[in-house]
């Protein structure tokens, strides 16, 4: 692991499969930003998620480890699928992780936690049949 | 009685030029027999445990002071990231969800 980097490898394989299965479940984009912020950090989050290619269908978790704060952005569209209940179910389940000293562990299980929440429900009969 | 009994007395004795002594106040008394251990205790205690609290906590802010900023999954279009958002951005202004924490 090079220095200066937080997670190792196997654990950033970790999260990007968190990532991809979460997104494959909801049909939202996620997004996690792990750093330090400069102002404000509900401000900042609001910023980042701002600047997604795609804010309204977004989720953001943004994890500041120095700081010990955690954020977690639901877009316009993503919002009507988790709820910010749902949303302060899966931070506390990170934060457990993370006052462990479990970093890359709390994240995976937060975007899980999320998707799930967001979960599509399979829908039969969607396609019109002709007569 | 012999010479090395009356010797032994003689030199067992207090001299006469010293003065006898004050006795102690119960505040020293206290202060000597459980002020200093349990004084000790503490200290002890206090360096045991803070040690390993400005270890840990220094190690963990460092590196993370020290990590550039991670990103998993999309990330921000060209340019500095949130300083504005991308064209053709979908977000109606509506008012963003979500929770904050701390730990």
């Amino acid at each position: 692991m090079p220095a200066g980097d937080l997670f190792a490898g196997p654990q950033r394989h970790d999260i990007d499969d968190a990532v991809r299965a979460a997104e494959r479940l909801s049909g939202l984009t996620f997004s996690v930003y792990v750093g330090g912020a400069e102002e404000e950090f509900r401000a900042y989050a609001e910023r980042l998620h701002s600047s997604l290619p795609a804010p309204a269908t977004s989720v953001l978790v943004v994890v500041d480890p120095a700081a010990r704060l955690l954020e977690i952005v639901t877009g316009a569209e993503a919002r009507r699928l988790i709820s910010d209940e749902e949303a302060r179910l899966a931070a506390l389940a990170m934060q457990s992780a993370f006052a462990e000293g479990d970093l890359a562990g709390g994240i995976v299980t937060g975007v899980q936690q999320l998707a799930e929440h967001a979960r599509r429900p399979e829908t039969l009969h969607t396609t019109d049949t002709e007569a | 009685m012999t010479v090395s009994q009356l010797a032994t007395r003689v030199l067992a004795e207090t001299p006469a030029t010293w003065t006898e002594p004050e006795p102690m106040t119960w505040l020293e008394v206290v202060g000597i027999y459980v002020g200093i251990p349990v004084g000790l205790f503490v200290l002890i205690s206090v360096l045991a445990v803070a040690g390993s609290w400005t270890r840990g906590a220094s190690s963990r802010s460092e590196l993370a002071l020290r990590s550039a900023p991670q990103w998993f999954g999309a990330q921000p279009t060209e340019g500095e990231a949130g300083t504005r958002p991308s064209e053709g951005d979908d977000d109606t202004g509506e008012e963003k969800g979500g929770v904050g924490a701390r730990w």
